[in-house]
């Protein structure tokens, strides 16, 4: 059995194949004993892991880690609003950038709907945006009620919660 | 062919090829707004705040700020405002704040190219349709939950 | 006005949905609801308690900025999980720019060990308390490297697709598909290693 033949089992086994590809596996397993035994091997440790999940306790009191958490979010929040001069965009675009707001989201999904409901009417072609700074990404959208596109900036950089920062491969 | 018989040929089809350059050129300077497009740019700071810390903000009318009714905030302050004159593919750039400039550029077909700027670095290039009807904003979170704004649209 | 225990008996899309709107009361409950799991993620892949515990903490600073964005198509817990995983996996990268890798742990990278390892046979997990299965697992998952074991637990705890671990490790699927491969293979190695042991 060839390497190759070692990972089909394995992406067999975890359902990553197609019809066609799972009947040259079970074509494999019915007659190649190493590989039921591989099979065997690799089934037995995937259950084990998925049922047997180490528990780990935090170690410090619910109090404890609460203020910790708390204290930080305070001096995150603690940012200078913007003063007169002050409404340096720069500064903002560089130091406080938020990913985009729900409310933008909701506007895109907003517009999509309406979008739906109006079949008849010519879809809006976007222009182009050229990102020259790695550190931001914006999202597009358009309020047919307005007429207006908004591009809305946000930092990708500490990018949580849906991918991963863009960092060398690991 | 010898050198004398080609010189007057060559010569020929260059001035006949400037000409009809000269010519294309004037026809499409004709036919593109010569007195170049007037565009509105505005700063804006949207806010749950009820007032600005800076007084020379000038809250945005309702009418306005019910064109922004897409965003989620409650109040806009109009911190600059300046209306630029464009010409076809020629550059304008105007500054905002300390240090945000924005870089505007009839590219035609209504499209507009809007460079932003900040601390003299170049961070965004945006292609896109503004008209007399169509509008374009760029838009960002700031601090405290605020968000600023650039409004960009072609004024009559 | 809510009291602590109102705050307790409510599920997580109500405590969520008044986070949201800034009630850090609703935010202190689903930390303290979900804080071992996160904990537990992090330890599981960084192996270190006091990284563990820097990145939970940090992990749950970085819901709070970002509860705007959590729209509900996957349970709280599992947004939260998903944010301590990318934190580890950046802390995983800062931390391997700053090692020398070992020969071994070259030759593992590169594949081959995994083919010439003699297939486990019988299952040494059968027979076991679920509490001693746990400490054996917990014991063989400490001796993968962090690339063997980061591909394990999104594959096996988080029950992530290939196509999604690549994504997320910025690698091949076909890396994706060995490493999954050796660490499974290693685990079943360990786990009968680690019975050899206790009955001798």
């Amino acid at each position: 059995m060839n390497h190759e033949q070692q990972l089909q089992l394995q992406a067999y086994l975890d359902g990553e194949l197609s019809d066609r590809e799972s009947r040259k596996v079970t074509d494999l397993l019915a007659s190649n004993e190493e590989a039921r035994n591989l099979f065997s091997e690799l089934q037995f440790t995937r259950t084990a892991l998925v049922e047997n999940e180490p528990e780990f306790k935090l170690p410090e009191s619910r109090e404890f880690f609460w203020s910790k958490i708390q204290r930080e979010i305070r001096q995150t929040e603690a940012a200078p609003v913007p003063t007169a001069a002050g409404v340096s965009v720069f500064a903002w675009l560089q130091r406080y950038l938020m990913p985009v707001s729900v409310v933008a989201v909701l506007a895109v999904i907003g517009i999509f709907a309406m979008s739906k409901s109006q079949p008849t009417q010519t879809a809006y072609a976007f222009g182009e945006i050229e990102a020259l700074n790695g550190d931001m990404d914006s999202i597009t959208f358009r309020s047919e009620a307005e007429r207006m596109t908004v591009i809305y900036l946000y930092d990708n950089k500490p990018e949580v919660g849906a991918e991963v920062t863009s960092d060398s491969s690991i | 062919m010898n050198r004398r018989s080609f010189l007057p040929k060559y010569l020929l089809w260059t001035a006949c090829l400037t000409v009809g350059l000269y010519l294309a050129g004037s026809v499409a300077g004709f036919s593109a707004d010569k007195t170049g497009k007037k565009i509105d740019i505005q700063l804006v700071w949207g806010t749950n705040e009820e007032k600005s810390p800076d007084e020379t903000h000038k809250r945005l009318s309702a009418q306005e700020t019910k064109k922004l009714r897409m965003f989620k905030w409650k109040h806009y302050f109009l911190v600059k405002r300046a209306t630029v004159i464009i010409k076809p593919d020629v550059p304008t750039k105007k500054r905002l704040s300390e240090e945000c400039e924005v870089q505007l550029k009839d590219v035609g077909n209504s499209m507009l190219e809007v460079e932003l700027w900040g601390k003299g670095k170049l961070t965004r290039k945006i292609k896109e349709k503004v008209t007399k009807e169509d509008s374009v904003t760029i838009a960002g979170d700031a601090a405290n939950d605020s968000a600023w704004l650039i409004l960009i649209k072609e004024v009559p | 006005m809510l009291t602590n225990q109102d705050y307790a008996s409510q599920p997580d899309d109500l405590l969520v949905k008044s986070a949201q709107k800034g009630d850090m009361v609703a935010f202190e409950e689903l930390v303290a609801r979900h804080r071992d799991k996160i904990y537990a993620r992090a330890y599981t892949m960084m192996r270190n308690e006091e990284e563990a515990l820097d990145l939970s903490q940090e992990a749950w600073v970085k819901a709070w900025q970002r509860l705007v964005q959590f729209q509900g198509d996957s349970s709280f817990a599992t947004w939260m999980t998903r944010i301590v995983i990318n934190l580890c996996l950046d802390q995983i990268r800062k931390n391997k720019r700053q090692r020398t890798e070992s020969i071994e742990h070259l030759d593992e990278e590169l594949g081959g060990v995994e083919r010439q390892m003699p297939v486990i046979n019988p299952n040494p997990t059968e027979g076991l308390e679920r509490g001693e299965l746990r400490q054996r697992i917990d014991e063989a998952l400490d001796k993968l490297s962090h690339e063997h074991r980061t591909v394990l637990v999104m594959h096996e705890f988080e029950d992530l697709e290939y196509k999604e671990i690549a994504k997320r490790m910025k690698c091949s699927i076909g890396t994706v598909m060995s490493r999954l491969f050796y660490a499974r293979r290693k685990m079943a190695a360990l786990l009968a290693g680690l019975k050899r042991e206790r009955e001798q």
